[in-house]
């Protein structure tokens, strides 16, 4: 075996072995656990009983005055209700569809949204799974760098791998290895457990919405990769936990603050979560605020100007590049420190 | 195992500068020849704040130099310190080792770095005395294990070269014997030790020769019997009268001090001087012994005015 490889092996032993790092890595396990069992549990069919109890609510208030008022409308006008694809000359199919439309249904009486996928991954828990890997790898980063410089024991592996180039991509590759891959696994679990739920509830799963949803999530544990090789090499830099914790910190609140307040009026080649989103999701689409110039003195809007196009889109390449110059540059910065920089 | 030059470690004109958050510098290493012999076990002494540890730290590639030329085994380094560090263990400053990881775990951990077989392991666990606590946690050891500990991971590449930063620093006087007689031992059996240490009985205990270094710059260095006998030798005179005699070694222009009633000190290099001196007075000795210099003499002479941890080498 070279003697990278063995360095490898080390740094995978010492990143398994820290308890702080385990509670971490077991949070990401749990949380997004949890984030599907209150999915599952929130989009779960109505009982029976539920649906007897709305049904008999609905009927008690069919008489409702109100509603039958409203039914009287809808024949005499089915427009003005939505009916409008009934044959004028057939009463029962008009009687039934202003029924529908007017009077109170069993589901008015309780909230059961279904499973769907599409609907999870590009507007519910998806992101959020994403979001909270890509933070814990970070801390988790972060953690095992700081642990080196903080008991002193970098000193120490530098008197027997004196290469730093080579301790320092042998300790990033590690990191990478470690939460790359326990990312992959943990969305990989949790889209398939969806998927495994809903196919058990016999809804419609439409052809390649699996194979999206685990794209999108094996994206999203690419980030969260990225995200743990981010922290560990701004650690190597600050040579500080805190410091690498307080900067992520600042960067969330200060950078949105900043970004919203004096920021470029198109913020998507600039704000992290648009490009962070639009690699995830392979392109973001996001609104800018219009100028003051696309209203005339009408207050109509420009539509046709360009530069009053209000929808655009992050492509994923652009957002890889974001991140990517990002890395690189505090990357670069890291080993140079790490490199050059007495060790304590 | 040495060099052409016979030299395991060598430094030349070497300087180390720390600039301070205000822009001040300071010079902690200036202009270090140093030259460690292979073999057996070299002293490297000098106050706290001397330029030691420093020194060390450079010769290891964890502190860069500002200037100057180091060698280990000849080679070059840093540059080329990857060739030789198989080669060096070394102890810097107090031991520093994961502290939730058991001692064997630390050590198996290293040893997995350079490929080194578990058996290793044990081995060294048991040189030092380990055995038995090696399964608790580093940060139950005491200051004591935890130096052993240490001394255990630079016995795991079987070195040739030993360098020990104030390796006894906090023990108790029986762990200071054991590191002691560890440390004869490892020279005894061909290892080049480079002991670093402020404690000058410790280094004239165990130590063949010694540098002497202060405010990071060389003083003295040698074998550890040349540098006891350099400079001015001294010799107790015994008379009936102390004061008289005292009298007459000053008028013949020797450096004398009253010790007792029946003593003077008095320092030369030419013993006879002192009883001739003596004999045309008509005071007449009943003894003259030389008095063999301690190291504490030889360092308190040579670092004269440095007092414990202070480096007054700033250049501005």
């Amino acid at each position: 075996m070279s003697r990278f490889l063995m360095l490898l092996r080390v740094e995978l032993v010492r990143l398994r072995a820290r308890r702080a790092i385990m509670l971490f890595l077991a949070a990401a396990v749990v949380l997004p656990l949890v984030i599907a069992i209150a999915v599952v549990l929130d989009t779960r069919p109505p009982s029976a009983s539920d649906v007897a109890s709305a049904e008999q609510e609905a009927a008690s208030m069919t008489d409702d005055p109100f509603y039958q008022r409203q039914l009287r409308k809808c024949l005499e006008k089915p427009e003005r209700f939505g009916v409008v694809d009934v044959e004028p000359d057939d009463p029962a199919a008009l009687q039934t569809a202003c029924e529908d439309s007017t009077l109170p249904r069993a589901d008015w009486f309780f909230y059961a949204p279904t499973l769907d996928l599409d609907e999870e991954r590009e507007y519910g828990s998806g992101l959020a799974v994403v979001a909270i890997l890509g933070v814990i790898m970070f801390v988790t980063g972060t953690t095992f760098a700081g642990h080196d410089w903080g008991t002193g024991s970098m000193s120490n592996q530098l008197l027997f791998e004196p290469r730093r180039i080579r301790v320092w991509t042998a300790k990033a590759l590690a990191v990478l290895l470690a939460t790359a891959t326990l990312s992959a696994v943990i969305i990989t679990l949790y889209w398939l457990g969806l998927y495994a739920v809903v196919s058990s509830r016999e809804s419609v799963v439409g052809s390649g919405v699996l194979l999206d949803c685990l794209q999108f999530g094996w994206r999203g544990a690419g980030v969260a990769g990225a995200a743990a090789v981010g922290g560990y090499a701004l650690t190597m830099l600050s040579r500080s936990t805190v410091f690498s914790l307080g900067l992520l910190f600042g960067v969330s609140v200060a950078g949105g603050l900043l970004l919203a307040n004096i920021g470029p009026r198109d913020p998507g080649w600039l704000d992290p979560t648009i490009n962070a989103q639009a690699v995830i999701s392979d392109g973001q689409r996001y609104y800018v605020e219009p100028p003051e110039s696309c209203f005339n003195d009408r207050g109509r809007f420009a539509e046709d100007d360009p530069a009053c196009v209000t929808d655009k889109e992050r492509t994923m390449g652009e957002g890889v590049t974001y991140y990517g110059i990002l890395l690189g540059a505090v990357g670069l910065a890291s080993i140079v420190s790490f490199r050059r920089r007495d060790v304590p | 195992m040495a060099t052409p030059s016979g030299l395991v470690i060598e430094t030349t004109a070497l300087r180390k500068e720390f600039r301070g958050r205000r822009g001040g510098l300071r010079v902690a290493v200036d202009d270090l020849h140093l030259a460690v012999p292979a073999g057996g076990v070299h002293g490297f002494l000098g106050p706290n704040g001397s330029g030691k540890t420093t020194t060390i730290r450079m010769l290891l590639g964890l502190a860069r130099a500002s200037g100057g030329e180091m060698r280990l085994f000849g080679e070059t380094v840093p540059d080329h310190l990857p060739a030789v560090i198989d080669r060096v263990g070394a102890v810097v400053e107090s031991p520093k080792f994961s502290p939730n990881f058991t001692g064997r775990r630390n050590l198996q951990l290293l040893a997995s770095m350079i490929g080194v077989p578990s058996t290793r392991v044990d081995e060294a666990i048991e040189t030092v005395g380990l055995t038995g606590r090696d399964g608790d946690r580093f940060k139950s050891y005491s200051l004591g294990m935890k130096q052993r500990l240490a001394i255990a991971a630079t016995l795991l590449k079987a070195p040739q070269l030993l360098i020990l930063d104030e390796p006894t620093n906090g023990l108790d006087p029986a762990g200071i014997r054991e590191i002691r007689d560890t440390i004869r031992t490892l020279g005894e059996q061909g290892v080049t030790v480079l002991l670093s240490s402020h404690i000058l009985a410790e280094v004239q205990a165990v130590c063949t020769s010694a540098t002497i270094i202060g405010n990071g710059r060389l003083l003295a260095s040698g074998r550890v019997e040349d540098l006891l006998d350099s400079g001015a030798d001294v010799h107790a005179v015994e008379v009936p009268d102390a004061d008289l005699a005292l009298g007459v070694l000053l008028n013949a222009e020797l450096i004398a001090r009253r010790v007792d009633d029946h003593t003077v000190h008095v320092e030369t290099v030419e013993p006879a001087a002192i009883s001739r001196a003596l004999a045309d007075a008509g005071v007449w000795l009943t003894a003259l012994t030389p008095l063999r210099r301690d190291l504490e003499t030889v360092f308190l002479e040579l670092t004269a005015g440095q007092a414990l941890g202070e480096n007054d080498a700033v250049a501005s």
